[in-house]
């Protein structure tokens, strides 16, 4: 029998520092397992890595008569608050501005198949998820992930979310300039930063090439950064026109202009000082107001930009800053095969609108974008690969998911998209009609998501069907927006949707009935320039009608060169009730019996299957942090120890207590630079050890344990490392007590 | 093949088996139809193991079809032509190593007697013993290579032996090397008529 693990079989393939952060995370688990580690702890943490969880984790279910327990083996044991350790999870995937090589497509395709349902899906922020994954499983695919250059750090919790971008950048015939290389060095430079560490919230960032389309939606971000070239001295300068304080969700905000310039060497530094900005000022105690929108709104945009400033005026020069500007281009692809002539001829009505609407001429000229439409973001495995190959053969080896949903294969010489086109119908992977009003977005909604009050991917599903012929008619109509959200965050971006449809329940005669509240006039095209108006909310299975009404109106009424955000603002939101006021009145006025029912559930609704989200994460504070990574060292200091490993153990506890002294630190004084050990030495000197503010503490006297650099030479014998795990054993409970006490105030 | 009992240790835990059922005489079957059914089943729980939620990937072609999530193993439906292809998943194993195979058939096997009597389908597919997709998800244990992949032929095909009551069945590896390894175990035409799934079940408690 084969013996091994992968993190043997992968070795050295794993990058050292990723690879270190996964044993971390697995030794997380094992010391949850324990009991060492708090579930509000692991549950930050694991959502840090991406484990997220899913619909009926908290172990119980309504299975349309009653809810019943989900006996799960693992008894008591939780990965989070009320979460059951043994219930299957969601793991999201960072996809930095959705680029993926076919290679990294691949393995994704085999994680999909050994840990998860053979499907990925794509959201609406270019991640891939895998739902119904096991939690002791999360380790070795992120190990097999990393393997590729993937990583699912910082995919969830109070971070910094996947970097996102334009699908079609450096090929886009109306960019200022492709923005793919300075995604890259934001998602990395802000991957793990110290400065990025200690938010109360999760913190989006995304990049236009233009400021008219939509594919970056930077309207909608805490950072939007549109591409600008301005004239200096007679020469050409990039730069930005950044954006803050974007976001969805119940309370949805515009981003604020904060400079209408801001020059390509001085990005990386003014998101490093925002991300501070946030850290201090952003709120922590009210989870529904901590994004950086509210930040905005309570201190003005003028008031933001003095802290900003004031805080950019104070960081340490960091060469990554300039760094990527020396290699500009390094990622940008080329065509593999030669330029094309022309486009080929359409053989049928479907390959006549798929080359309308799937095909995008690059501004290379001879090459083509093209895109793969995919039913509510989801692709299987097999697709995956197939996908993979003919990206290896055709578009240079790469793909890029899309806020849509949907994949893009750039750099297809025109030449090949018969036979592309060809190939992908007979994987039926050619549906026609991407960014039509067919092409619907959706969240998971309730067939996955905790959060979920209807099901938004199963009104979706039968919208894309029955739109069909709406999108193959090439009118105004075609052309509009419809997207779905399970519930008011928003994961749907119905805001900017023509047709936007919110998840929400009304109680109808003592029972539950799925609703979407309406929502219409949002503007997808401007970034995602403004938001829909609600108008009502309609019983779930009465929403397809709705959306028909509507569409007919527009069509029937709409003046020459009118949008249909121009034409529902004209006609009036009242005037728009009235046209769906039945469908309103259908819920209460003698109910059919089906519309107790939600999409695609034949069980009775019930929303008592929500959970408690973790989109907004755990607020853990930097002080738990260092005492739950205190705690991994010394449990690995006395691994080591047993093995006798005797300077690794030694190493180990003294790690241990730089840890917790690292924690203290960073709550006693958030904003402190502390980047290596002596700095945490001296800053925990200052502000803990000769701070009066301890005195009082029993342990107090273990402070002096945390001896200078230059005394730890690491002891031989083994009294002398057991005794020097015990002093971090005591140093650590020390600061257990400052934490019991709360002495440690901001 | 051997008479010996079959080593099933080297498969692992990860590995699924599926299975065809005859012709269905509607041509337009619904595979939404299933959700229902699988709702009961986790209602009633019908079958072993903890039964957790359903998932329908009927909108994606050639997709997974209808999925009833459990914990150990999960079960799904997806049309393929005329025929209902029933596949029974093997994610976890709290009954001991090498059990997973054997597990996993005789859920499988299950669940196919189940639809079989399905009242809320249209149509209940009839399955026979008679043809297998085997496929380990498992690439560390059983890569898809053709030293792993004769080791697990002899190993699933000495189990699916007893199972079918023959001495031989023909048994091949399909799928290119970064596929996961994928067996197709066939009943040759020549022993006639295939059984139902009561000999099959009946034989498979016995190996």
């Amino acid at each position: 029998m084969p013996n091994g693990s992968w993190k043997e079989a992968l070795g050295s393939k794993v990058p050292a520092s990723w690879a270190a952060e996964i044993d971390d995370f697995e030794l997380q688990i094992r010391l949850r397992k324990a009991g060492k580690v708090d579930e509000k702890v692991f549950a930050e943490t694991r959502l840090r890595r991406g484990a997220y969880g899913q619909r009926y984790d908290n172990g119980q279910r309504h299975d349309g008569e009653e809810t019943r327990a989900l006996r799960y083996p693992c008894g008591e044991l939780t990965k989070g608050p009320n979460t059951v350790w043994d219930a299957p999870g969601m793991q999201r995937i960072k996809i930095p501005y959705g680029k993926m090589t076919a290679e990294q497509l691949d393995v994704l395709c085999e994680v999909a198949e050994e840990y998860s349902d053979d499907i990925l899906h794509i959201t609406t922020r270019q991640d891939i998820q895998l739902h119904f994954v096991h939690i002791d499983d999360t380790p070795d695919l992120m190990r097999r992930l990393a393997a590729v250059g993937i990583t699912t750090r910082e995919a969830c919790g109070n971070t910094v979310r996947n970097v996102t971008a334009c699908s079609i950048a450096g090929v886009c015939r109306d960019e200022a300039f492709d923005v793919v290389p300075y995604a890259h060095a934001t998602a990395f430079f802000l991957l793990g930063h110290p400065d990025t560490q200690d938010f109360g919230r999760k913190f989006k960032v995304a990049f236009s090439g233009c400021a008219g389309h939509a594919c970056g939606i930077t309207g909608i971000h805490d950072i939007g950064c549109i591409a600008r070239v301005r004239n200096t001295d007679g020469r050409a300068e990039r730069g930005f026109e950044v954006y803050v304080g974007g976001g969805l969700g119940p309370v949805p905000q515009q981003a604020q202009l904060f400079s209408e310039f801001v020059p390509e060497r001085e990005l990386l530094p003014l998101c490093q000082a925002i991300s501070r900005v946030f850290a201090a000022h952003g709120e922590r105690a009210n989870r529904a107001r901590a994004r950086l929108k509210f930040v905005l709104k309570k201190a003005g945009i003028e008031q933001f930009k003095a802290w900003v400033e004031e805080e950019r005026a104070g960081l340490t020069p960091d060469p990554r800053w300039t760094a990527f500007l020396e290699d500009l281009h390094s990622t940008t692809p080329r065509g593999l095969r030669p330029a094309g002539k022309a486009l080929p001829p359409a053989r049928s009505d479907a390959m006549a609108l798929w080359l309308k609407r799937n095909v995008y001429l690059q501004r290379q000229p001879g090459y083509a974008a093209v895109t793969i439409r995919l039913p509510l973001g989801d692709l299987t495995s097999a697709q995956g690969r197939f996908l993979a190959d003919v990206a290896r053969e055709l578009s240079g080896g790469e793909l890029v998911t899309t806020v849509d949903q949907n994949l893009v294969l750039q750099w297809v010489s025109v030449d090949d998209i018969a036979s592309l086109y060809e190939r992908l119908a007979a994987k039926q992977l050619a549906t026609p009609g991407a960014g039509t009003i067919a092409d619907v977005t959706s969240c998971p909604g309730t067939d996955t998501c905790k959060l979920g009050i209807s099901s938004s991917r199963g009104l979706a599903a039968t919208l894309q069907t029955e739109l069909a012929a709406a999108a193959a008619a090439g009118d105004a109509v075609s052309d509009l927006h419809v997207k779905c959200s399970g519930c008011s965050n928003s994961c749907g971006q119905h805001h900017i949707a023509d047709i936007g449809f919110l998840g929400v329940s009304r109680s109808v005669k003592g029972n539950r009935m799925p609703h979407f509240q309406l929502v219409v006039g949002g503007q997808w095209t401007n970034n995602g320039g403004s938001f829909g108006l609600a108008i009502g909310a309609i019983p779930s299975k009465l929403a397809p009608t709705a959306v028909k009404r509507l569409t007919d109106g527009f069509r029937a009424e709409r003046q020459p060169d009118e949008s249909f955000q121009a034409w529902s603002q004209r006609i009036g939101k009242k005037a728009l009730r009235d046209r769906v006021q039945d469908l309103i009145d259908a819920g209460t006025t003698n109910p059919e019996p089906s519309l107790f029912q939600d999409w695609g559930d034949p069980r009775t609704y019930s929303i008592s299957d929500m959970g408690v989200g973790e989109c907004a994460g755990e607020v853990i504070s930097p002080l738990e942090f260092g005492l739950a990574a205190s705690e991994q060292k010394i449990f690995e200091a006395q691994l080591a120890l047993e093995a006798e490993r005797m300077q690794e153990a030694s190493n180990k506890a003294r790690a241990a207590m730089l840890e917790a002294a690292r924690g203290m630190v960073r709550h006693a004084a958030p904003l402190i630079r502390i980047d290596d050990d002596a700095a945490v030495l001296a800053a925990f000197r200052k502000h803990v050890q000769d701070s009066d503010r301890f005195t009082g503490l029993a342990n107090r006297f273990a402070f002096q344990l945390l001896r200078p650099l230059e005394a730890d030479v690491g002891p031989s014998d083994q009294n002398a490392v057991h005794q020097r795990i015990g002093e971090a054993q005591a140093f650590l409970e020390a600061a257990y007590e400052i934490q019991a006490q709360g002495a440690v105030a901001r | 093949m051997s008479s010996n009992p079959p080593d099933t240790t080297l498969l692992g835990e990860r590995l699924q088996v599926s299975m065809l059922s005859e012709p269905l005489r509607n041509a337009d079957v619904d595979v939404e139809q299933y959700v229902a059914v699988f709702h009961d089943w986790i209602r009633q729980s019908a079958l072993e193991g903890l039964l957790i939620d359903v998932a329908s990937y009927a909108h994606v072609p050639n997709g997974p079809g209808v999925l009833l999530i459990g914990h150990e193993l999960d079960y799904s439906v997806r049309m393929a032509g005329h025929r209902v292809e029933l596949t029974c998943r093997h994610k976890r194993d709290p009954g001991g190593e090498g059990q997973a195979l054997k597990r996993c058939l005789r859920q499988l096997l299950q669940a196919a007697q189940l639809l079989q009597s399905a009242t809320k389908l249209k149509e209940p597919p009839s399955f026979r013993a008679s043809s297998f997709v085997f496929r380990s998800n498992d690439r560390l244990r059983c890569p898809n290579s053709a030293e792993a992949g004769s080791r697990v032929t002899q190993t699933v095909g000495r189990l699916f032996c007893k199972v079918m009551g023959v001495d031989n069945l023909d048994v091949a590896s399909v799928g290119p090397e970064r596929e996961a390894l994928t067996l197709v175990i066939e009943r040759p035409a020549a022993l006639g008529e295939p059984e139902g799934l009561a000999g099959a079940m009946r034989r498979l408690n016995a190996a």
